[in-house]
């Protein structure tokens, strides 16, 4: 064989072995990485702290610092099941609207993030945690940080709502207009809310109730204290929100403060209706309507929202 | 043996070249670190985001298999009191104190910040 023959076979023979040697038996041990080079189970689990830590702080400089390099389907997708699995938990309602703005931004398509914004309330942050950790993106090993594909607005602006425009209102108290009984194996009351407005359609004014989703409806007993968010059972309306009760007890409903005068007092009452079967108990369903104040100016005419 | 030689030769200068191409030019990216590879202030801010989510949904046993990829309670302690004693905002040190008792873990400087 000649020569160069064999010095090609050694080289090639080396070449297979080594890239064998170097790219799977001994490949190169990584230290002071980053988050994008963490298994995609870490990575979830850093995107689901930094969006809870949003919704905490509000902090949204140092949130997109957090987020750098990490795959935007990965956020979205981390996202959406973050914003829905929180609707079950007692998350405070800051932070629930801080996290479905997160979830806009990214363009997260959910009921839940939807609902949540209709309040159109923008959101500022609670505090400014000081910049002490300031993680840069320049890394070991070398790899040059993607910047992020979705440029967020720092400031939160209100969404479109299907209310008329008013720049200030100062909200009259709340009324229940309806009060519905039923019977039913456990007590229980319910509340659906409503903003009765006046607008302008084709130069008519039209009075029209319009549910209101995500607003907290308050339980406030003795021993204890409840708190359910409107708009949940979307079944029952928009503006529904409802609470099991128990016998023995005063139960105070507030909306949106537990504080100040309740709207009503109630007791879980034995059903007394003609259809009541041996114990069961009453139900009340509340419609509670909030006005604005008849000096409101009159709004133009409306656009409907797309639903 | 002269072949021989040709042929060892050439396996040496393969495997340099393949050391270089492996390590050097082009490594294998692995994306599958832990925590605990990340560079100390990602692993700091690991913890501090781990303290906050606890605060928020009181998961104790999400927190805990958090902070053990990170070597257990050990590098809690230390950013606390780290924190502590540079008396950065309670905002940042709460979070994580809440967290360390939570987990029964007390040390002094820990005491005499909640005292104060």
């Amino acid at each position: 064989m000649k020569p160069g023959n064999l010095i090609f076979v050694g080289i090639t023979a080396g070449l297979v072995i080594g890239l064998i040697i170097t790219w799977g038996i001994v490949p190169i041990e990584y230290y002071d990485t980053w988050p994008p080079m963490m298994d995609q189970h870490h990575q979830e689990d850093w995107v689901t702290l930094t969006a809870l830590t949003y919704g905490v702080e509000g902090n949204w400089d140092r949130m997109q610092v957090r987020l750098q390099g990490i795959k935007t389907t990965l956020i979205q997708r981390v996202l959406t099941s973050l914003v829905e699995n929180s609707l079950n938990k007692a998350y405070p309602l800051d932070v629930l609207q801080r996290l479905a703005q997160l979830g806009e931004q990214y363009k997260i398509v959910s009921p839940a993030v939807n609902m949540l914004l209709q309040q159109g309330t923008a959101i500022p942050p609670t505090h400014q945690v000081p910049p002490t950790l300031t993680p840069t993106v320049t890394q070991s090993p070398t790899n040059t940080p993607v910047p992020p594909t979705n440029t967020p607005m720092p400031t939160l602006t209100p969404s479109p709502t299907p209310t008329p425009e008013a720049t200030t209102v100062a909200w009259k108290p709340f009324t229940i207009i309806s009060q519905t009984l039923g019977c039913a194996d456990v007590p229980m009351v319910a509340v659906s809310l409503e903003l009765s407005q006046t607008v302008t359609i084709r130069r008519k004014e039209v009075v029209e109730q319009v549910p209101q989703p995500g607003r907290e409806i308050w339980l406030i007993w003795e021993s204890g204290a409840d708190r359910a968010i409107t708009g949940f059972k979307p079944e029952y309306g928009m503006g529904y929100a409802d609470f099991d009760i128990e016998p023995g007890w005063t139960y105070n409903i507030y909306i949106d403060q537990p504080t100040g005068v309740p709207l009503l007092s109630i007791q879980a009452e034995p059903c007394v209706l003609a259809e009541a079967s041996p114990g069961s108990w009453t139900t009340r369903v509340l419609v509670v309507q909030e006005e604005l104040p008849p000096d409101t100016p009159t709004p133009t005419p409306a656009t409907q929202p797309d639903d | 043996m002269k072949q021989a030689a040709y042929l060892v030769g050439g396996l040496v200068v393969g495997l340099i070249v393949a050391a270089l191409i492996g390590w050097g030019l082009f490594p294998m990216y692995r994306y599958d670190q832990s925590p605990a590879g990340m560079r100390t202030d990602y692993q700091d801010e690991y913890i501090r985001l781990t303290a906050v989510a606890y605060g928020l949904d009181h998961d104790l046993n999400t927190a805990t298999e958090r902070l053990d990829t990170l070597g257990g309670t050990t590098p809690l302690v230390i950013l606390t009191e780290r924190y502590i004693n540079a008396e950065h905002s309670e905002q940042l040190i709460k979070p994580l104190v809440n967290l360390a008792y939570a987990l029964e873990v007390n040390t002094p400087t820990m005491t005499e910040y909640y005292q104060e």
